[in-house]
């Protein structure tokens, strides 16, 4: 007999049936009768005739499978430790060095068409950026590795600023690999400042939308009418032309506005000189507080569903990856990193939380110009929850445990989520200005299940074709990971 | 006149040589300098020690006689970091003390450099090749009761544990021989462990009956009450991505010997009280013995960054944070401590004696 309902989730997928059991984080292949009887009322067995189906499910419920239990109480695993996390922990910090830009691009957080900032003439003076590189170092001991990355506005503004923070943060890194990183628009780029960054091993992350038309839709001075594009195309070349070997670790930075073609895109980061070689990175739009709903063009997605389809097809090894668009490759680190997820527990935890939150301030802190600190550049800079301390007095705790346990919010809808372990949901998605809001998270959560849905789904369908992830055998073929603030 | 030492690089690592080496006694320490967060580790040493970052590395040289270069694993770039600094305080006509594995081409550069600056070099990492002759692979009974000091995987304060049971039990009157987990247990009078275990032209198994014929010498020449032994790396694999050399070395040396007492050091995790007793029986049928008690060291394994291709990373927590949790775990059947709080030492070497007092009276009516 059943008492209670087992805690599974079920979806087919290449006209065969699956099973994923939340409590032992496993994918399993459905049968039909199985599955009826797991998702059915389950008042009794007496009725099912096929004694093997009840002996194969008495034995797995007897192996901890279809197990109606669920977590008693959301709590970040991180929560008890988050104090030795940020004494010790911090690997990244960017410095916002100015939030002025010589752009006023549509879709940035900073041009008015979102609720949370705007472009202001604050700039960070030294003083706060020295105190801010020597946060980051007091605040790692425990790391081997740390990275600086130089955001704004546009952090090209402040070329001596930039200049000296390399130049203190060298001097005083000892015993530490230390690397750096820059978002920029590209168009103040000049030759002693790419001097600098190669000298200095910098990642160049430019951003940069597409061909011409693409990038000049968007991408607009801010006082003039001169093409953002061809003034970045221009210090490109320069870069490749003067830097060869610095131009290899340049990479792109494509913010996918589905008003353009799809293919229009794909094709210039394919066939253009001086893009087609570079490392492409593909993001969508932040709808998160925009004034103006994100487009949706079905043509776009359809497209953008094709190249995946193909991306796909080369994995199984049935379509070279040249064809294959640049724009969709990261979708296969997610499913990657989803697969990897895939490790067989015996249940679920009395405590845990979902996924989605970083540990706040660890793994990407962010400094506004005035040395506040927030979680990473991606938040609100206007919302009193975001701030998470100060480069002078140190961190809110308070503020960081609420931030970390933001599934606090949604407590019994998550309880009760089949994707949990797949969340993506993080205090940035709940943030309403005003404060952490139940209604801004949870309007995410269909999203956010449909993704993890498909994502399995992808998972179940390439491993039908006997795709085998995690094939890396220690090659010389070492792949090369990014991490880059989109 | 005490000659005045400076730590360098100070960090996590050479905690435990401050702590307990009777030696520094000589010196007197006037600071060490980290080349992370001054404040990180210094609640974790006993003395008071002034830690300065690496831009007062100048001004603590000309304070001090003698320079103790330490093993650290932030050595990344080894030439900028750390030989550099080397050469400059032998530049200053300073002593220096190593207990870095520096390799042979650098160490002939010290040598040579010291003698020529009128200053003392002493590296104190054990290079002996010993070997033994093996006709038979027959294995000697150690009669004088073994301590097994393991750890579940690199940094889990095993060494910290080794010498407080040293220190404890040698302070009960005991005669303690031992064998440590580290290159430079010389220094602190007692074996480093034995370089053949490392050996790659050496087979497994007569690294095995090699380690048997080591504690079998030491056992005679030393005649002690109890022998510790220090086992490096960890005792299995933590999962498929850190392997941890498969806890071989600890295999082996469980081959050798068969230990009277096992203390086994386990990384920081909120654990649920059943899973001392799994590991404890996935080492009884790994190894063949039981566990006597287990350590909860003050560090984590960094999860949010592990993954295929990368390093595994550790958090350091404080020592007082895993006070708190031990409550918890009160009820547990074989007891954990936290080596960081000097009742709990107290208590592992007491626990020793008690059980090996108790085969000592057993044995009176067996043998």
């Amino acid at each position: 007999m059943y008492s209670h309902k087992p805690f599974i989730h079920t979806f087919r997928v290449g006209g065969k049936d699956y099973i994923y059991d939340v409590n032992r984080n496993v994918i399993l292949k459905g049968q039909n009768e199985l599955i009826k009887l797991l998702v059915g009322d389950q008042t009794s067995l007496d009725n099912v005739e096929n004694n093997y189906i009840v002996d194969l499910l008495a034995k797995m419920k007897n192996d901890g499978f279809f197990s109606s239990n669920k977590i008693k109480e959301i709590l970040h695993p991180a929560d008890e430790l988050i104090e030795y996390y940020l004494n010790s922990k911090i690997q990244k910090i960017t410095l916002q060095l100015t939030q002025n830009c010589n752009l006023n691009c549509s879709y940035c957080a900073y041009s008015g068409g979102y609720y949370n900032r705007t472009h202001t003439k604050s700039r960070m003076d030294f003083e706060i950026a020295k105190r801010s590189i020597d946060f980051l170092l007091e605040h790692s001991g425990d790391n081997k590795e740390i990275n600086i990355g130089f955001y704004g506005g546009e952090p090209l503004l402040e070329k001596e600023l930039m200049r000296k923070c390399i130049k203190y943060a060298k001097q005083n890194s000892y015993g530490k690999k230390l690397s750096f990183t820059i978002t920029t628009n590209g168009t103040l780029l000049n030759e002693s400042i790419i001097q600098l960054f190669e000298e200095n091993d910098v990642y160049l992350v430019i951003s940069l939308d597409g061909p011409k038309e693409v990038q000049d839709r968007n991408r607009k001075f801010a006082c003039t009418s001169d093409s953002t594009f061809e003034i970045v195309m221009s210090n490109v070349n320069l870069i490749k032309q003067k830097y060869p070997d610095y131009y290899k670790n340049i990479c792109f930075n494509a913010v996918l506005d589905q008003e353009n073609e799809f293919c229009c895109v794909d094709n210039f980061f394919k066939d253009f000189d001086l893009v087609k070689e570079a490392v492409v990175l593909a993001s969508e739009i932040n709808p998160n507080l925009k004034k103006d709903l994100v487009k949706n063009d079905q043509t776009f997605i359809n497209n953008y569903r094709y190249e995946i389809f193909k991306l796909f097809l080369s994995k199984l090894g049935r379509l070279d990856q040249s064809y294959v668009s640049k724009l969709v490759r990261t979708y296969f680190i997610s499913l990657e990193k989803t697969y990897a997820q895939l490790k067989v527990t015996e249940k679920l935890p009395e405590k845990a939380h979902h996924g989605g939150p970083c540990i706040p301030g660890s793994q990407r802190l962010f400094v506004d110009t005035q040395g506040t600190l927030f979680p990473c550049e991606r938040v609100s800079e206007t919302s009193e929850i975001m701030k998470i301390g100060n480069v002078f007095d140190g961190f809110n705790y308070d503020n960081i445990r609420e931030i970390l346990n933001i599934g606090k919010l949604s407590e019994d809808k998550c309880k009760n989520c089949w994707a949990f372990r797949f969340c993506g949901s993080c205090a940035a998605m709940a943030d309403s200005v005003n404060g952490l809001s139940k209604y801004e998270k949870i309007s995410k959560c269909n999203g956010t299940m449909k993704f993890a849905e498909d994502r399995l789904k992808d998972i179940c369908m390439l491993k039908q074709m006997k795709y085998e992830f995690n094939r890396f055998i220690g090659g010389q073929n070492e792949r090369k990971t990014v991490d880059i603030s989109l | 006149m005490r000659e005045k030492l400076l730590i360098f690089p100070y960090s996590f690592e050479i905690i435990p040589l401050l702590n307990h080496y009777s030696l520094l006694d000589k010196f007197e320490i006037i600071g060490g300098i980290t080349f992370g967060h001054k404040d990180n580790y210094c609640s974790f040493n006993k003395g008071k020690i002034d830690i300065q970052k690496m831009d007062k590395f100048k001004l603590l040289l000309e304070c001090c006689d003698t320079v103790l270069i330490c093993d650290n694993l932030l050595s990344i770039d080894y030439n900028e970091f750390i030989f550099s600094k080397i050469l400059e305080a032998i530049k200053h006509k300073k002593n220096i003390i190593s207990v870095m594995d520096i390799d042979d081409k650098r160490n002939d550069i010290i040598s040579e450099l010291c003698k020529e600056y009128g200053v003392h070099y002493q590296s104190c990492i054990n290079r002996e090749q010993k070997s033994y002759l093996i006709f038979k692979e027959n294995l000697y009974r150690i009669g004088t009761p073994v301590v097994f000091v393991m750890g579940m995987g690199e940094r889990t304060c095993k060494f910290e544990i080794q010498l407080s049971i040293r220190e404890e039990i040698k302070r009960l009157g005991y005669k303690v021989a031992q064998v440590g987990s580290r290159k430079y247990c010389e220094l602190m009078g007692f074996h480093s462990f034995p370089n053949f275990m490392f050996d790659k032209s050496i087979s497994e198994a007569e690294k095995i009956i090699s380690f048997n014929r080591f504690i079998k010498e030491i056992e005679i020449e030393e005649s002690p009450d109890l022998i510790i032994i220090g086992i490096p790396g960890g005792t299995m694999k933590l999962n498929n991505e850190y392997t941890h050399n498969f806890g071989i070395i600890a295999y082996e040396v469980s081959q050798a010997l068969t230990p009277d007492f096992v203390l086994v050091s386990s990384f920081y995790e909120n654990y649920k009280p059943e899973y001392f007793k799994k590991i404890s029986t996935a080492l009884k049928y790994k190894f063949g013995y039981e566990i006597d008690c287990f350590n909860l060291s003050n560090v984590q394994c960094h999860w949010p960054n592990a993954g295929e291709f990368t390093e595994l990373e550790y958090l350091t927590i404080d020592p007082s944070f895993i006070d708190k949790k031990l409550k918890n775990y009160k009820d547990l059947k074989i007891p954990l401590f936290n080596i960081f709080n000097s009742n709990d030492s107290k208590e592992i070497a007491t626990s020793i004696i008690d059980k090996l007092s108790y085969y000592g009276e057993y044995s009176l009516f067996t043998n």
